[in-house]
């Protein structure tokens, strides 16, 4: 147990090193950076609620740049390891297939993680400059630190379970366009999902739609998680969170159990695959 | 070597031809500066963590939108000026911005909008019950355009339980009195007056505050009238010359009504077509 936790360690270290080689943090930091001065002018519109428009900015920011690089860096990693038939070289030595899948995936959460704790502390910074340059108080009442970590939190779990998603169909299927293809489908299911379920919930009640229907919505939910349940940016700017904590608890719960049961059917389906 | 220079000048001359025109129609088109948002369904089902950002985008287009319309004396769209604000108060119903925006525009658009602009007032104050000024707009809207006070007063109760501004309060009594539309209208105004940053807004109100002052001086000559001569004039033109020298104007978007019998002057904005 000890050996394969250092095997996939040193495997997720190599993924790291190699992310940070391929400049993956540094553009996207970058390109973040451009996004944010070019929020500049975008949130000169707003004549009230400035801090909502600019933690709104900010975490959209965060998220987007997540996003981008989950879909062009994250859905790569395998795929490169099998096109470039860097894959034989690296099962040949004393680690399971399962203990790469894990290795990759722990690795590109390093990076994630990475990313988005950079991100998440110019994003502080960026809230405390524009609170303290505000004349008006009412215009930008509340920052509250703690309510601000809790959506940074969320935000990083949201797209830990879009990488456990993405890990999933590189363990299943080959070639990388086929996992973009996938995991974008994935991702627009996942979002539209809750809406069919609201629709066709108020349809059933008035009769319109049979119920087995939600049933069934209900059932795809469970493969499908929602992943606006974790966004918490609009606690940001309130001194009382709106919601428990034993409710965000059992979200959070909820997301690191559907992240192991991802990794879990991935190491399975990559055991079973012909990688030649 | 040649005939690429040549292939390049004609293309660019092309280029240049048709983006003067495209950007020709652009500029003179205003419909092409707002554009139906794609309804509040597609933002939600492919946006989800974004959806909050949408509604900012949507609300800085409209904020240049509205911009063009005051800049070029251009006719507003009502409907599509509606619609944006419905999308962007059920894609982000904490941002306040699209409250007071859809407040200050909607209500001069005529009932049906003005009663819309209501409806999402009240969906605010389900997402932010503590703040005061969604109450306020609602009463507003109720007292200065629909002229329904008992809701207005109803809803400037709640502003004042939630500012604990005792202004309100005394607006809230002036505005019960059966008779008190036109003082407690100009409370009112200037309220709205001192509250506003934006300039071209305050203008706009500083000359309803002015035809208010008016209205109210001519009412006074009315009560003075009914004192000296023992009954109400049977038209304001009675006023002159020995209370009045003449009948002040008062700004054209108000049509000023007297009521013989009751001898009260009301003041009433002409009803926009919509």
């Amino acid at each position: 147990m000890v050996d394969s936790i250092k095997r996939i360690q040193a495997l997720a270290k190599i993924i790291f090193l190699d992310g940070m080689r391929r400049h993956a943090v540094i553009g996207l930091v970058g390109l973040a950076l451009i996004s944010e001065m070019f929020g500049l002018i975008f949130l000169d519109f707003f004549a009230q609620d400035l801090g909502r428009a600019v933690s709104d900015f900010l975490f959209s920011t965060m998220w987007v740049t997540g996003l981008i690089f989950l879909f062009f860096h994250a859905v790569q990693v395998m795929a490169w390891d099998e096109e470039h038939k860097v894959i034989f070289g690296i099962i040949s030595r004393p680690i399971s297939r399962s203990e790469y899948v894990i290795g990759v995936g722990l690795g590109l959460a390093m990076l994630l993680l990475l990313l988005e704790a950079v991100l998440g502390g110019l994003a502080f910074a960026a809230l405390l400059w524009v609170k303290s340059s505000v004349v008006i108080e009412l215009y930008f009442q509340v920052f509250n630190y703690t309510h601000f970590i809790l959506a940074w939190f969320g935000l990083v779990l949201s797209l830990l379970v879009v990488l456990s998603a993405i890990l999933l169909f590189s363990g299943v299927v080959r070639g990388g366009f086929a996992v973009l293809m996938m995991s974008i489908s994935y991702y627009f299911i996942a979002s539209g999902l809750p809406l069919a379920r609201e629709h066709i919930s108020t349809l059933v009640q008035q009769g319109g739609a049979n119920a087995a229907l939600e049933y069934i919505l209900q059932g795809l939910s469970f493969l499908f998680p929602d992943l606006n349940r974790m966004d918490y940016k609009n606690f940001i700017l309130v001194d009382v969170l709106p919601v428990s904590v034993s409710e965000i608890s059992m979200q959070a719960m909820l997301s690191a159990a559907y992240i192991v049961l991802a990794l879990s059917v991935a190491c399975f389906a990559y055991n079973k695959r012909d990688i030649q | 070597m040649k005939r690429i220079g040549v292939v390049f000048a004609a293309a660019l001359l092309c280029y240049a031809y048709a983006f003067n025109h495209v950007d020709a129609v652009y500029a003179t088109d205003e419909k092409a500066h707002l554009t139906a948002p794609p309804s509040m369904s597609v933002i939600k089902a492919t946006l989800p963590y974004l959806q909050q950002l949408t509604g900012e985008v949507l609300y800085v287009k409209t904020a240049v939108y509205i911009g063009s319309v005051i800049k070029h004396k251009l006719n507003i769209q009502p409907e599509l000026l509606a619609n944006n604000f419905e999308t962007m108060q059920k894609v982000h119903p904490y941002l306040f911005d699209v409250y007071h925006m859809e407040n200050a525009y909607m209500r001069d658009m005529g009932d049906p909008y003005v009663k819309r602009s209501i409806a999402m007032l009240k969906d605010g104050m389900i997402k932010l019950p503590n703040e005061w000024r969604l109450p306020f707009y609602i009463a507003f809207n109720y007292f200065y355009v629909l002229k329904d006070n008992s809701s207005a007063y109803q809803y400037l109760h709640k502003a004042t339980e939630l500012s604990g501004n005792k202004f309100f309060s005394h607006l809230a009594s002036v505005l019960s009195a059966k008779d008190g539309e036109l003082k407690a209208g100009i409370i009112w105004l200037k309220a709205l007056y001192e509250n506003e940053t934006v300039q071209i807004e305050r203008e706009g109100l500083l000359k309803d505050i002015q035809a208010y002052e008016k209205a109210i001086m001519v009412q006074n000559k009315v009560y003075q009238y009914k004192q000296i001569e023992g009954s109400f004039p049977t038209k304001l033109e009675n006023l002159i010359p020995n209370y009045l020298p003449s009948l002040p104007a008062i700004e054209a978007k108000f049509e000023i009504l007297y009521d013989d019998e009751l001898g009260l002057i009301s003041l009433q904005r002409p009803r926009k077509s919509t």
